[in-house]
């Protein structure tokens, strides 16, 4: 797996981010003419040793010392604020990428659960941290030093170019030895990465069913799964500590084992006074760190590219079809839809087969949808929602301005343009824990708007004054009940006026003003809307306009409950089923 | 289990220690074998000067073989007899956190979001670990370091041990700085949680993002959270930046001093060498041993979060008090008060006997049902609550339904019996395939109907005493619901039970012995037999007139 040059460079080259990237490079050449002086003022000090001009060496040497630190000093505030905004940038490509990016469920594919929660928390917030880990691991700074010894490497040479060319040569051998070394380690930190993912994904999963668990008899369910994660992390993570440490002691063993070389080739270089050798030596122990460092630094660069690696591929995996903007607003006059057959791709059999399903709508009818479990209605409302998506068939739209919208199932734009057009209530239609404002609103419309709005509805519906809701607060998801969830949904949808409502079960049997209140939203909502309701129960769509029964995955009857009564067996059935028990 | 997440930090410590005392006694030999090979470097780099400039000594090849090899060996050692230690006893605090979450009350964490708990468990421990594995290993490094080569190097000339001093100076100084840090790092660890939320959130909440082409409002939400916890990090990382060039600063400081000093003792230009070499052993665990203020703030950060998180878990809380002074009794009927909006109400639920709670949505069914569960759950009572919108494990039919434990080959048969009586057969090709199907992150391959089944099924092969559902039929049509409700008062697992479900539906509470009537201001208005209370006028059969078609 190898990301192109420009992949990498929209990770990194990002609006913004060049600045900071000049400063580094400022201070990593301030690093390199601080370190130029080094070799010099070294070999002064052991010239002058035992001379007056002996502590004006050491006056030089403090010099760089304290110059050396304000540079660092600097440098690290310049890469602290870089990998905030890279980081930033990376999170929020993912992020918009993902959400831009359309589950689709056909009769032949699947990509709803592709990434699931605990796996996107593991790309947008784990992968990311590694690249974070580089400065808490002190990683960058082995920069900044590299840049100094180099600089010191170089010198060293005008002093004497023999030492200093051998020297340099195999320090140069070494790093690429180790670097080339720590290629093998990429296999296990990319293992040890999966792990985590598989980990976080487990986590998240056994942290949202936990409250839950312990209301029924258990085995210590989260804790055998955790075990089994943890235990898979453990094994990779320790191979990886193995390389790790063998790695970080080999880079180590480097100062004997120069020293050894510098012995070795005393005697073809020509070094006879004692301050070449305290230079060298100080060379040889200044820069044994910065390579060293490149050891055990080398752990937290693979550690980061590899997050790399995964970020790019979970990008390179998404589809991302941001929305053609601006959508069309206007209402609708009348739906056309046409189902000829759907069936799910991995439940197979005939069983969930729909077929032959087509009817009209006008605007402002209300539309009800009556049949048993199995019979398609789920199906049905899932393509009328465009979550699932019909390959064979189409739904038809005509605006009020005379246009037509065909949705095909291979038009990702017709795909979009209706599920604009389209407000679901149902327990699908989320609502955030965020204030009342942002769910009803979206940040769709004005803060005026919406107050217009809310007022006006206020007034329609008094459960919403006596709720004593306020607009601002924070919801509370859970502490809500299914008909205030309902009542929010409707609102969002009328709010943000969908011309196609559709309504997953009205909620019955809740107190007076609530049922009422719900009961005023349909009404409100009917009169501007094109109104689905899926039932279960007769009541709630005994006055529709017309009635679609769905039986064993086709439309097989339609019409006003009074007519069905007459004509529909399979309506009779089922209302006598229903009524059944107290025949 | 032992619990070591009981323990203050430093008791943590010395249990680790104790615990794995032979890694540690070995770590630490492999430390100082190091750092005594190390300590030849110096005096080795002086000789050869010697060497070199025609002074004597000679130069001898294989003693630096030698060095290298030890060091290799001994340092790989250390490091690993430390990293083990620390890997193990983060499983172990992993495990002990999720078994206390697992058994502890729900209400007692439930002001902590998934995001948070989710970040305790991942990213704290992972802190803590650091902590323990790498803090540790870098404390022994420079312990170890000082009792080796200190002696070592006043054995040359006591005077040059003083000239170490900006480096000890300089390595106070980054600690204290770094360690005043900790608030910034504690934000933007909370901060971590609150974009973990938005993400979760954004996840299920997808469909209805994309429904109202909201997704620019989620970016902007999203980028706004993201950016404050980094920017948190990033003022932490500001206050660092001016301490982190101290330690090397120092080094450089003692190099100057080491070399004023030895002009003044006049100690020979061939100590310049030496005294260096030192400075430089000293400046490889220093380094390290620097990051150690990051790693104490940041899991000192993790460790107060997560011992916030073990008390409340394991603190009763308010709530559960409450609920406590409320009266149980079991013997031949469930006897018990429970607390009710302003007011309490009083049940009699009479065993092996179906009861139905009805009354309008808001009143607190739903709600009434927990309490019951958690008091009789509280009181060691056998019971399985099946909530409104129950919860499925991304994992296989079977083990969402026995939950860890392991079924006879007759548990089996009898799950395979009620998923096909609940209708879920049709979800595979074969009865055999069905249990082993994955249904998704929270059940998502899986519709709500189906789901609830399933979980209906999970609480039948729990073998509870006492089953409580929350409106367990209320996405199954009638028909089906009839069917269901015959096999089960035909089935000899629900016999000796006690049901107690919350409902809407007209059909359901037919099949109940007993109703109860609840409304949120006049309290229990009606219960007895459900034949008489649907005949009789009343509230219940005014309620349920509308479904009598």
């Amino acid at each position: 797996m190898i990301i192109s040059p420009d992949k990498w460079s929209s990770f990194f080259l990002f609006q913004g981010g060049r600045r900071y990237l000049l400063g580094m490079a400022f201070c990593l050449a301030l690093s390199a003419v601080l370190g130029g002086q080094v070799p010099h003022a070294i070999t002064n000090l052991a010239n002058f040793y035992g001379t007056s001009r002996f502590n004006e060496g050491l006056i030089l040497l403090t010099a760089i010392f304290v110059g050396t630190y304000f540079n660092r000093a600097l440098y690290q505030i310049v890469i602290n604020k870089y990998i905030l905004l890279l980081i930033q940038h990376v999170r929020t490509w993912c992020y918009n990428q993902w959400l831009d990016t359309h589950e689709v469920q056909t009769s032949t594919k699947n990509t709803s659960d592709r990434y699931p929660q605990g796996e996107l928390l593991a790309r947008m917030m784990n992968d990311t941290e590694s690249v974070r880990e580089l400065i808490t691991s002190g990683t960058f700074a082995i920069f900044i030093n590299l840049f100094f010894v180099a600089s010191c490497l170089i010198q060293f040479m005008t002093l004497n170019p023999k030492m200093g060319g051998l020297l340099a040569v195999a320090e140069v051998l070494c790093a690429v030895l180790l670097i080339f070394g720590s290629r093998s380690m990429r296999d296990i930190f990319l293992k040890v990465r999966r792990s985590r993912g598989i980990m976080s994904r487990t986590l998240a999963n056994l942290v949202g069913g936990v409250s839950q668990t312990y209301y029924s008899n258990h085995n210590h369910y989260a804790l055998k799964k955790g075990e089994v994660a943890f235990d898979d992390f453990l094994k990779n993570i320790l191979k990886s500590n193995i390389y790790d440490a063998s790695y970080y002691s080999v880079a180590e063993s480097l100062y004997p084992l120069l020293l050894l070389l510098v012995g070795f080739a005393f005697p073809y270089v020509e070094i006879q006074q004692a301050a070449i050798v305290l230079a060298l030596v100080d060379l040889i122990q200044r820069s044994i760190n910065p390579i060293k460092e490149i050891a055990s630094k080398v752990a937290n660069i693979q550690r980061a590219y590899t997050g790399f690696l995964r970020i790019s591929e979970f990008l390179k995996d998404l589809d991302p079809r941001p929305s053609e903007d601006p959508l069309w607003t206007e209402g609708i006059k009348s739906m056309k839809v046409d189902v000829k057959e759907f069936s799910y791709p991995e439940k197979g059999g005939e069983r969930f087969q729909l077929k032959n399903i087509s009817f009209e709508a006008k605007a402002s009818e209300m539309i009800g949808l009556v049949g048993l479990s199995g019979s398609g209605k789920s199906t049905l409302l899932q393509i009328l929602t465009q979550t699932v998506i019909q390959d064979k068939g189409t739904i038809e739209l005509s605006y009020d301005s005379g246009k037509t919208l065909i949705v095909n199932h291979d038009d990702e734009n017709s795909r979009q343009q209706y599920k604009y057009c389209i407000g679901l209530v149902s327990q699908e239609s989320h609502l955030f824990s965020e204030s009342l404002y942002f769910n009803i609103g979206l940040n769709q419309k004005t803060r005026e708007e919406f107050d217009t709005f809310w007022n006006k509805m206020k007034v329609e519906i008094p459960y919403l004054a006596e709720w004593g809701i306020d607009v601002n607060d924070v919801i509370h998801v859970a502490k809500l009940s299914l008909g205030q969830k309902q009542l929010l949904a409707a609102l969002r949808s009328l709010f943000l006026n969908k011309p196609i409502v559709l309504f997953d079960e009205i909620a019955s049997g809740l107190d007076t003003a609530l049922e009422s209140a719900l009961r005023r939203m349909v009404q409100l909502i009917q009169g501007e809307c094109l109104t689905f309701i899926v039932a279960h129960r007769l009541e709630t769509i005994i006055d529709a306009d017309r009635i679609l029964v769905m039986n064993e995955g086709s439309l097989v009857d339609s019409g006003k409950h009074q007519e069905l009564l007459q004509s529909s067996l399979i309506y009779q059935e089922f209302l006598q089923e229903l009524a059944h028990e107290f025949a | 289990m032992s619990k070591r997440l009981h323990r203050g930090l430093p008791g943590l410590l010395i249990h680790q220690f104790r615990e794995f005392y032979y890694f540690y006694l070995a770590a630490f030999l492999c430390l100082a074998l190091t750092h005594w090979t190390q300590g030849h470097l110096p005096v080795l780099a002086r000789d050869l000067a010697l060497v070199v400039t025609g002074k004597g000594g000679e130069f001898s090849p294989w003693i630096f073989v030698l060095l290298a090899v030890g060091i290799i060996f001994f340092r790989t050692g250390s490091r690993l007899l430390f990293f083990y230690p620390a890997r193990i006893l983060q499983k172990l605090l992993r495990l002990e956190i999720l078994d206390i979450l697992e058994s502890a009350c729900p209400l007692r964490y439930e002001h902590h979001s998934s995001g948070q708990l989710f970040q305790v468990i991942s990213q704290d421990m992972d802190q803590l670990r650091a902590l323990i594995g790498f803090a540790l290993l870098q404390v022994g490094n420079i312990v170890i370091a000082l009792v080796v080569l200190l002696p070592k190097l006043a054995s040359f000339h006591p005077r040059l041990v003083e000239a170490l001093t900006p480096m000890a100076v300089c390595f106070i100084l980054f600690s204290l700085v770094v360690s005043r840090n900790r608030t910034h790092y504690r934000r933007s660890q909370d901060a971590q949680g609150e974009v973990q939320n938005i993400i979760i959130e954004s996840y299920l909440g997808k469909k209805t993002i994309k429904n109202y082409h909201a997704e620019k409002s989620f970016k902007e939400l999203f980028a706004a959270s993201s950016h404050k916890e980094l920017w948190h990090f990033y003022r932490a990382g500001k206050t660092i930046a001016g301490a982190i060039g101290l330690v090397e600063l120092g080094v450089g400081l003692s190099l100057v001093w080491g070399g004023y000093l030895i002009q003044l003792e006049n100690m020979g230009a061939e100590m310049l060498v030496l005294f260096s070499g030192f400075v430089f052993l000293f400046l490889e665990p220093m380094m390290f041993v620097s990051w150690i203020g990051v790693v104490l703030s940041r899991s000192h950060g993790s460790w107060s979060r997560i011992k916030e998180l073990i008390g409340d878990m394991e603190r009763e809380s308010h709530k559960e008090k409450e609920l406590k002074s409320f009266p149980l009794a079991v013997g031949d009927s469930i006897e018990t008060v429970l607390p009710f909006w302003q007011t309490s109400l009083k049940f009699s639920f009479k065993s092996h006997r179906w009861h139905a709670l009805v009354g309008p949505t808001g009143h607190g069914k739903t709600h009434l049902l927990h309490l019951l569960a958690l008091k009789l759950k509280n009181a060691g009572h056998s019971i399985s609550l099946v909530a409104q919108e129950p919860y499925l494990y991304n994992d296989t039919i079977e083990d969402n339904i026995f939950l860890g434990r392991i079924p006879k080959e007759e548990d089996l048969k009898e799950a395979q019996n009620w998923l096909h009586l609940m209708g879920l057969d049709i979800l595979s090709a074969d009865i055999k395939s069905l249990l082993q199907l994955e249904v998704g992150e929270n059940g998502k391959r899986l519709s709500g109907g189906q789901a609830k089944r399933l979980s209906l099924v999970r609480s039948l092969m729990s073998h509870a005493d006492i089953i409580l559902w929350d409106d367990p039929f209320s996405s199954i049509d009638v028909i089906l619901e009839k069917q269901i409700i015959a096999s089960l008062k035909e089935s000899p697992l629900l016999r000796d039970k006690t049901i107690i479900l919350s409902t809407h539906r007209l059909t359901t509470v037919c099949q109940c012995d007993d109703v109860f009537y609840i409304d949120k201001i006049e309290g229990l208005v009606e219960k007895g037999n459900v034949q008489t209370l649907l005949t009789q006028k009343g509230k219940t059969y005014d309620y349920f007139a509308g479904q009598m078609v």
